[in-house]
């Protein structure tokens, strides 16, 4: 689970210390850093990757001059504290990155360490730390992977930290699946080619996300894999139609809601009722009003059955109403300044729906 | 084609939620059977919006056609059970309503001393109805196994345990008029 994210100096975010709880909602206006804060998670897990380092000169925060970005991230997984921390740093003149730290820690102690153009390997079965020159503008941490499991361990759940910004327009999301895909995308633009995935690694839940789709989407009867004339395997989806025949169509063919729904239980049965750590960004967009109470209840009941971690944005009344008084975080910046956040303050007399409050601006009185 | 809810739910806060979410799933109820309604602020002052909630569920309930049902349940704290029950009933003869009859699908739950004496009582726990319980964590897991207790002492399936406190008896026979 995610307990604690850092970032400062990295666009709006100046000294922010965030500690997400188990379900959250985050709410807030426009360009209050929302989005923002999964970008920074995206890029941490770009650059935790070890072949590119997507945080530079133009990411910093713009109204500041401070070279030195930073990003850490605390996790606690099998009951042991990890904790990551990485100063990437920008040299005012020549605007060149470099990584002057970057640190894991299990339990309190360095599990690896890159400082001061040196990095340290903490093998497994030895307490010395072997030590060598290295100087690099991106992470290091991956050529510890095979040496240490507790490298290995937190780059794996890293990755398993998804943060979605569903993209529900039409041509984005790919119907071929020529390949099996481990992971989705951010978007799930490879939602075709990670199902494929998932059919072969886990059966049993794809019966009861079949099942759920099938009360989610009028008519629907199956998904399932067809060749076209040049071989590559293409998503379909059958539907009932009113002769009790069916028909398939294309995921192009769909509408917006009908993909995004197909996502959002993709996401529900395969990510949250595994335990992962998920974010999503509105996933109300292009929803059905009557579809969002059960998508929602039935995602919370899998986050306490899982030990999953699902945190929301949205300006939806629905999940407003239904998050915002016991795990809503409102972010807000005074004056376009930082990234500032506060505990959703819900009617104290109960008049009030927390959409009703937010919509006429009295959320911060 | 429409998917209309057969199950509306007026609660306090989330503890309600998903004990009366995961109960109804366990008696059969699909994901959008299932309409609930929150109070905005969690205990406290809930227990008011509550009440008015109640009576406007209970008009659309007496007003729609198809099958329904109506749950509503709120803690009895300090009071008892009766006296919750009679300020739901009076709350709808204030409004020129009939308290709830005996053939209305409306089951009014009303745990003393709160919900979390309910959890502990269906997790197999000795409780008493005066102790708050609420303190205590970790309240996700004792909640599905409480649903699933409770599901399993709802009549006309099963029966409720020696260990069963009395309002939550009394909630048992009130969700066996449910019918499901």
């Amino acid at each position: 689970m995610l307990t604690r994210l850092y970032i400062d100096n990295f666009r709006s975010f100046v000294n922010f210390d965030y500690r997400p709880e188990r379900k959250q909602l985050l709410l807030g206006p426009n360009g209050s850093g929302k989005s923002s804060l999964l970008s920074a998670i995206l890029y941490l897990k770009q650059f935790v990757k070890g072949n590119e380092n997507p945080f530079t000169q133009s990411t910093r925060t713009r109204w500041q001059d401070r070279p030195l970005q930073v990003v850490e991230i605390e996790a606690l997984l099998d009951r042991k504290k990890y904790e990551y921390r990485v100063e990437i740093r920008c040299a005012p003149e020549t605007n060149r990155i470099s990584v002057s730290l970057e640190r894991l820690k299990v339990s309190g102690k360095p599990v690896f360490e890159l400082v001061n153009g040196e990095i340290h390997f903490f093998p497994n079965d030895s307490s010395q730390a072997t030590v060598l020159p290295l100087e690099t503008t991106n992470s290091a941490l991956h050529l510890s992977q095979l040496s240490n499991s507790h490298v290995r361990r937190f780059v794996e759940w890293l990755q398993s930290v998804h943060c979605f910004f569903i993209d529900a327009y039409p041509g984005a999301m790919d119907e071929s699946a020529d390949r099996e895909e481990e992971q989705p995308d951010d978007e799930l633009e490879n939602l075709a080619g990670w199902y494929r995935y998932l059919l072969q690694a886990y059966p049993e839940e794809n019966l009861t996300f079949l099942k759920s789709l099938k009360e989610a989407l009028d008519g629907f009867q199956a998904l399932r894999f067809s060749s076209d004339e040049d071989g590559v395997r293409k998503l379909r989806v059958d539907f009932a139609t009113p002769t009790k025949e069916r028909v398939n169509y294309s995921i192009a063919e769909l509408s917006e809601g009908q993909r995004c729904l197909l996502a959002l239980y993709m996401i529900l049965h395969f990510l949250i009722a595994k335990g992962n750590t998920v974010f999503i960004d509105e996933p109300d967009n292009f929803i059905a009003l009557r579809e969002i109470q059960p998508w929602l209840l039935a995602a919370e009941a899998a986050v306490d059955s899982y030990d999953g971690q699902l945190i929301l944005i949205s300006h939806h009344p629905e999940i407003l109403n239904q998050w915002a008084s016991e795990r809503g975080l409102r972010f807000f910046r005074e004056e376009n300044g930082h990234v500032r956040t506060e505990k959703f303050k819900a009617d104290p007399a109960g008049n009030l729906q927390p959409s009703e409050l937010i919509a006429r601006g009295w959320e911060d009185e | 084609m429409s998917k209309p809810s057969l199950v509306i739910a007026v609660l306090e806060d989330d503890h309600h939620k998903m004990l009366v979410y995961r109960y109804l799933r366990r008696r059969g109820i699909l994901e959008h059977q299932i309409r609930i309604e929150r109070s905005p602020s969690g205990r406290g002052s809930a227990e008011h919006w509550v009440r008015n909630r109640f009576v406007k569920e209970t008009n659309a309930y007496r007003s729609r056609h198809a099958q329904t049902a109506l749950i509503v349940m709120v803690d009895a704290d300090v009071g008892t059970v009766q006296d919750r029950l009679t300020q739901l009933d009076q709350a709808l003869m204030n409004t020129g309503k009939a308290p709830v009859g005996a053939a209305e699908r409306i089951a009014r739950l009303v745990p003393r001393r709160n919900v979390e004496t309910w959890i502990l009582c269906l997790n197999g726990d000795a409780v008493d109805e005066e102790t708050d319980y609420k303190t205590r964590n970790a309240w996700s897991r004792l909640i599905a196994k409480a649903a699933e207790t409770l599901s399993q002492w709802t009549p006309p399936r099963g029966e409720p345990s020696e260990l069963c406190v009395d309002s939550l008896r009394m909630g048992i026979r009130e969700l066996g008029r449910l019918g499901f």
